[in-house]
């Protein structure tokens, strides 16, 4: 077995584990807001930590493979992609966070009405993030170009809960305070499905060399 | 700063469509001239074939790396561009090179003068037992290139300099090359080399002889050389190719595999074969 072999293969389970983790605080922020879960939500904060520590880990051991290694080709562009990718699964996990301490405001409030499409978007949200997670461990490029092809599901649900909530603050001032913390949910995860589109591009440079972030490229 | 304002500001007043119109011109400006060219070059060693149908394209003022694993062809193909096989027996070539669309290989040829033209640099450093001054000044007295003493030894200064070795020895032209340490013999080779005017200069691992201190200064010159001449280096070595080289040549089993600017072929190359060399999966 080559000697950067065993390298490779720890970046992988690092980013696997990150990712496993990332995809749980997406689910249990979620789940916490449709529940109104407090406790829920204050496990995902605590639980970031980790997420945390492995970027850190994941950053140090990419450069050690890139100086110590140098990597070319395949192995040098999956190397690079753990680099980039690390940072972005960092930044998910942030939007669950923030997500879970606008829960704490959210459920000193009365509830606007039953959530519908709320979950809906959480759930095409997190699925993303999952399905780009599995592109870049298992180098799937149809899967990666499948992923991106779902944001528009997002920014769909994005939109139309955007005017609901609107219509209803604009009919009842009492529900501004929720209505905004809800802005704020929906743009996190509006955010977090636009990240895992930037992932399914950097599997898209992994696995092809070409680099289509920035670009025009249709799917 | 200001500079880069101005650049903005340019930036800014274009439209997408003219930056596009602008990158694809620049990219019709950047196609290189052409110095050397093998067409279906086959080469045999007595009965046995060295290299197979070879085409290949070398632009002028570039450095390019010819890697490959060991008795891939790589070396008899540097050596055929100055047709130094040719003291081989029993060798035959078929097929051309073309120097500045010139057939090396025609009858016409003057193979002395290829060789001034198309100098050569050697893994072992190869100093004449002479001094410094002689052995750069040896290859300009039999070539008849200087008309006087003076005029010789601004030649071996310039010859000195341009392989950065001219500040190590200007004052003791005198002694013997031999005293030289191995980076230092290799610069005066180089020097030697320059000091005929060449078009082009073949390296055949000229630093696996040297320290890493010596292999960097090497190095440098390479770098510094490909303003004025085409540097054609086989390295076993790929950090050096990647670090130093224009275009990478991939040989193996006496065919050219792949032939590519050098960021593309150690990010991106297109041959399986070629990828599995870079990254050790054999070689």
């Amino acid at each position: 077995m080559r000697i950067i072999e065993a390298d490779l293969n720890k970046l992988k389970e690092k980013m696997s584990l990150m990712g496993v983790l990332t995809e749980n605080a997406i689910e249990q922020t979620v789940k916490a807001l449709v529940e109104g879960n407090t406790k829920l939500s204050e496990e995902v904060i605590i639980a970031d930590d980790k997420i945390d520590t492995l970027e850190n880990e994941i950053d140090k051991l990419a450069t050690d493979v890139m100086v110590l290694r140098q990597p070319a080709a395949g192995d040098l562009r999956f190397t690079i992609t753990c680099l980039h990718t690390a940072g972005i699964i960092e930044r998910v996990a942030d939007h669950a966070v923030n997500i879970a301490k606008h829960i704490r405001v959210i459920n000193n409030e009365p509830p606007l009405k039953p959530y519908v499409d709320l979950p809906k978007m959480g759930l095409v949200t997190r699925e993303m993030f999952r399905d780009s997670l599995q592109a870049l461990i298992n180098g799937d490029t149809n899967l990666a170009r499948q992923t991106i092809r779902r944001d528009d599901q997002v920014d769909e649900l994005f939109h139309l809960i955007y005017d609901d909530l609107l219509a209803i603050m604009q009919s009842d001032p009492n529900t501004i305070k929720r209505g905004a913390e809800l802005l704020f949910v929906i743009k996190h995860l509006e955010r977090m499905a636009d990240y895992s589109t930037n992932i399914c591009e950097m599997v898209i440079y992994m696995m092809e060399g070409k680099v289509i972030k920035h670009t025009q490229e249709a799917f | 700063m200001l500079g880069i304002n101005k650049e903005i500001k340019q930036m800014e007043n274009m439209s997408t469509e003219s930056i596009e119109t602008k990158k694809a011109e620049d990219q019709k400006i950047a196609a290189p001239k052409i110095e050397i060219e093998a067409e279906n070059l086959n080469f045999f060693y007595g009965e046995k074939q060295a290299l197979y149908s070879i085409n290949l394209k070398v632009p002028e003022k570039s450095i390019t790396a010819f890697i490959g694993p060991s008795g891939c062809g790589k070396s008899t193909f540097l050596r055929s561009i100055n047709r130094m096989n040719d003291i081989i027996a029993g060798v035959r070539v078929e097929g051309k090179i073309l120097l500045n669309n010139q057939n090396i290989y025609a009858p016409s040829i003057d193979v002395v003068d290829l060789r001034r033209r198309v100098g050569m640099v050697f893994q072992k450093s190869t100093p004449f037992p002479k001094s410094i001054f002689d052995n750069v000044a040896y290859g300009i007295k039999i070539n008849r290139l200087s008309n006087s003493r003076k005029q010789l030894e601004q030649m071996v200064e310039q010859a000195l300099k341009q392989a950065a070795l001219w500040n190590e020895v200007k004052d003791r032209l005198n002694e013997s090359a031999l005293a030289l340490s191995g980076g230092q013999q290799q610069r005066l080779c180089i020097a030697r080399t320059l000091a005929v005017m060449p078009e082009v200069i073949l390296m055949d691992e000229p630093c696996s002889a040297l320290d890493p201190i010596a292999t960097e200064k090497i190095e440098e010159l390479v770098v510094e050389l490909r303003e004025k001449y085409t540097v054609i280096i086989v390295t076993h070595n790929m950090q050096q190719a990647s670090r130093v080289s224009d275009y990478t040549a991939f040989f193996l089993l006496g065919q050219l595999i792949e032939f590519d600017e050098t960021e593309k072929i150690f990010t991106y190359p297109k041959e399986k074969k070629t990828e599995d060399y870079i990254t050790g999966r054999f070689g």
